[in-house]
């Protein structure tokens, strides 16, 4: 919502409906809430815990009342969210970059820093869960190759959640203490260093955006394999480049600071490890092409998601490649097209990927069935209204238009209102979303176990799945062979062939 | 057409130096902005070649293997270890052509040559101020077109980032820290000057101009005529509000321009004899509508 008032804002050169100060709290408000409450635990947390259990084929995660925990720390970190904006909001970006963060007028940055630390432990509790589940709870039979790419996924990310978390805990623990304190370490006035922070947040922050996209990648490996009935092409080159993303993803922090005054060499070197990063997304993306070769693909709204997904995340990876080349850099960083740039994966990728994941397992998780063709519809006019409003941007940030500015040069107009008019088409697909699952829920039909013919564990278990996830144990076989399913249209889903005695 | 256009221009792009803007870019007025933009189109064009290449053969097989009556799915290989070799390393070579691209590209911006005239820069919340060498102080940014410029530049408070798109050029402005960055522009007009880093409630506000003086002028030796100054001419109060305009030439300009407040004359004389001839025109410059802190170094320390 704040972003649609963010945009808005921007039909017009100079003010149209708020001020500059109550600007810049929204796109700070926007990106913080987005960013720490939302994409972070988007899919890991609202879609893994539920498909996670389900896929190794175990009653629950792990620790289920560690994850219970999370869940309250969300909740908590979500009230501190709310009560920064009580008393008096922030408007520091979602960044906090310092000094600005510990010297700005309003009051609401200690409460923010506080929510986005205990949202942190959140993230770092549902990683540790996930990678002792996936390590000690997977169905017998069930090795590290016969998992879904999901949890090949989930599991890279979760290293990175254990990993990096804690150092943006560490991080905001500092800027609380000298903005309340008065302890110089990052502000120059106080005797500190406030391109340390910076490389302090980029260290989590970059990796932070693996966490976003990495479980992204699993579900869109999913979804595309189960509607092209088709076996996912190279499953260890995909498995093995979640795990890269994962590592090179430490190891590139520094590319947002090229214009930080880092030194050459530095530059240098994060250039270089950055393109690392690229190789393994291309890796995924030539694979998932491969996998819809000679398939059988139908177009239900997850695979348009998917597809969505492929189109949008080829832009958004593709635009990498100027942010990771120095020069270009340079004249593009702090730009609209480094906010194009991070929407194009962010959105376009994650948030698609999303949408995707939770048409594909909304009938398993509820019981009942969306209307197809009102989802497609909403997917179609997301797609169109994403594109109007990212794309324009990308047009203004390689001519000149800063980030983060409530006025702006009247050259920008056309483009900042077109880009306005795809909020808006975007915010109907949302809504229309919203309708359709929320009437699913009212009026939908009764889901069949296995409405799309998925191979994997949770399809084997009733829609939605009973306490403790199975009735029986799952008998595991090769996640994405889709041979020996077959539809049914009497239960309106598919069922495993029986085998005759000749077979 | 505009794509059309914007094939044209990077096609040209190494015969041309200062070109306009196109589809893409602002026009180019630094001299390594060509070398910029050239890498720009080269990532532009490898993009579209393989958005292209992904996009296509997906809505190609969405098309030819869409489900429909009497059709399934074939049997085809499920892993092929040429094909992954063959698509990994392909990326890796080109990412590594980008990468020296970018990175000879940026030893060039990164390391002034040694000739450069120096300025230095205070960004504050939320205006910057730019001390010439005689230790005059403008809000706004003048300078001679071929002639390196290097810029020193600190801020008095946050962080904020000067951004100069014709220029390609872009650096932090960080407290207790001295950054430095260079240029040379090509041709005269009047740029914007953007605060790139978020720095609070004006930070869209924090726009300047700068100007280019034609150095021909000094060339000649001779003095230039105060009245004719182009730049007395620029800062008239009414000036256009365009993002480029050219200079005009000299002898258009008539009558000295009135400013805004009664005239301070820039204490400029003690080193007038150090100065460049182009830079006469200061002494007869005021703009100084603004109370000026001290800045806290002379330029003397920095250079």
């Amino acid at each position: 919502m704040a972003a649609v008032l963010v945009r808005t804002e921007h039909i017009t050169p100079t003010q149209t409906i708020m001020g500059a100060d109550a600007y810049n709290k929204m796109f700070t408000l926007h990106g913080a809430m987005m960013v720490f409450l939302f994409i972070i635990p988007g899919i890991p947390a609202a879609l893994g815990n539920f498909v996670l259990p389900l896929m190794v084929g175990a009653k629950d995660v792990a620790f289920p009342r560690l994850n219970l925990t999370s869940w309250y720390l969300w909740i908590i970190g979500a009230v501190f969210a709310v009560a920064s904006l009580l008393v008096g909001g922030f408007d520091t970006g979602w960044t906090f970059y310092t000094p600005y963060s510990t010297t700005t007028p309003f009051k609401g940055v200690i409460p923010i820093a506080t929510g986005a630390f205990i949202l942190g432990f959140s993230s770092i509790f549902t990683g540790l869960n996930f990678i002792v589940t996936i390590h000690k709870l997977r169905a017998p039979g069930m090795g590290w190759f016969q998992m879904p790419l999901f949890l090949w996924a989930l599991y890279a990310t979760a290293i990175i959640q254990i990993l990096a978390t804690p150092v943006l805990g560490i991080t905001l623990l500092l800027l609380i203490v000298e903005r309340a304190l008065g302890v110089g370490i990052f502000d120059p006035a106080l005797g500190g260093d406030p391109i340390l922070f910076q490389h302090f947040f980029w260290f989590y922050s970059h990796p932070a955006v693996y966490i976003m996209i990495v479980p992204a990648m699993g579900v869109i490996s999913e979804l595309i394999s189960v509607f092209s009935r088709k076996h996912i092409f190279s499953y260890r080159f995909i498995a093995y480049s979640s795990i890269a993303i994962a590592v090179f993803g430490f190891l590139v922090w520094g590319h947002h600071m090229f214009t930080s005054g880092q030194s050459s060499l530095m530059n240098m070197i994060f250039s270089a490890l950055t393109f690392s990063v690229a190789i393994p997304s291309a890796i995924k993306a030539f694979n998932w092409v491969a996998t819809m070769y000679k398939g059988c693909i139908s177009l239900k709204t997850p695979m348009l998601y998917a597809l969505s997904f492929l189109f949008l995340f080829a832009i958004g990876g593709l635009t990498g490649l100027f942010l990771g080349s120095l020069t270009t850099n340079v004249h593009l960083h702090d730009t609209y097209f480094v906010v194009a740039h991070f929407h194009y994966v962010m959105f376009g990728g994650t948030v698609i990927a999303f949408l995707g994941g939770l048409h594909y397992w909304w009938p398993k998780m509820t019981g009942k069935m969306y209307s197809d063709r009102q989802g497609q519809i909403a997917c179609f006019l997301i797609f169109i209204g994403f594109n109007l409003t990212f794309f324009t941007q990308f047009i203004m940030g390689t001519h000149g238009m800063p980030r983060r500015y409530f006025k702006y040069s009247e050259q920008f107009t056309t483009l900042h209102v077109l880009s306005t008019v795809g909020t808006y088409v975007l915010l109907v697909g949302f809504l229309l979303v919203a309708y359709y699952l929320i009437d699913s829920l009212v009026r939908g039909p009764k889901a069949p176990s296995n409405p799309w013919g998925g191979a994997s564990l949770e399809w084997q278990t009733t829609s939605p799945p009973p306490v403790e996830n199975f009735s029986q144990p799952p008998i595991v076989g090769d996640p994405y062979d889709y041979g020996d399913l077959v539809y049914d249209p009497e239960i309106r889903g598919y069922r495993k062939l029986i085998k005759t005695g000749a077979a | 057409m505009n794509l059309i256009q914007s094939i044209l221009d990077s096609a040209s792009l190494r015969f041309l130096n200062q070109a306009d803007e196109t589809f893409w870019l602002p026009a180019q007025r630094s001299t390594y902005a060509g070398e910029v933009d050239a890498l720009f189109y080269f990532i532009l064009w490898l993009s579209v070649f393989f958005f292209s290449l992904i996009v296509g053969l997906m809505v190609y097989f969405v098309w030819k293997y869409r489900a429909r009556e009497g059709h399934t799915s074939q049997p085809s290989p499920i892993h092929n270890t040429t094909l992954e070799v063959v698509w990994t390393i392909i990326p890796v070579l080109i990412v590594i052509v980008i990468f020296y691209m970018g990175f000879t590209g940026f030893m060039n911006i990164a390391n002034p040559p040694q000739n450069a005239y120096e300025i230095n820069v205070t960004g504050m919340k939320w205006k910057w101020l730019f001390t010439y060498p005689n230790g005059y102080v403008d809000e706004k940014l003048h300078v001679p077109v071929n002639r390196p410029i290097r810029l020193v530049m600190t801020s008095e408070d946050v962080i904020h980032s000067l951004y100069i798109p014709a220029f390609r050029m872009k650096m932090d402005v960080v407290p207790g820290r001295y950054h430095k960055i260079w240029f040379n522009a090509n041709k005269e007009g009047e740029y914007d000057v953007y605060c790139a880093e978020y720095c609070g409630t004006s930070h869209s506000d924090m726009i300047t101009k700068q100007w280019f003086m034609p150095r021909e002028n000094s060339k000649s030796g001779s003095r230039m005529p105060r009245t004719s100054s182009p730049h007395c001419r620029l800062m008239r109060p009414e000036r256009s509000s365009t993002s480029s305009v050219d200079v005009p030439a000299a002898t258009q300009s008539t009558g000295r321009p009135t400013p805004a407040r009664p005239s301070r004359i820039c204490s400029a004389t003690r080193s007038s004899s150090k100065m460049g001839q182009q830079w006469r025109w200061m002494r007869t410059i005021s703009v100084n509508r603004y109370s000026i802190p001290r800045p806290r170094w002379s330029p003397a320390i920095s250079r």
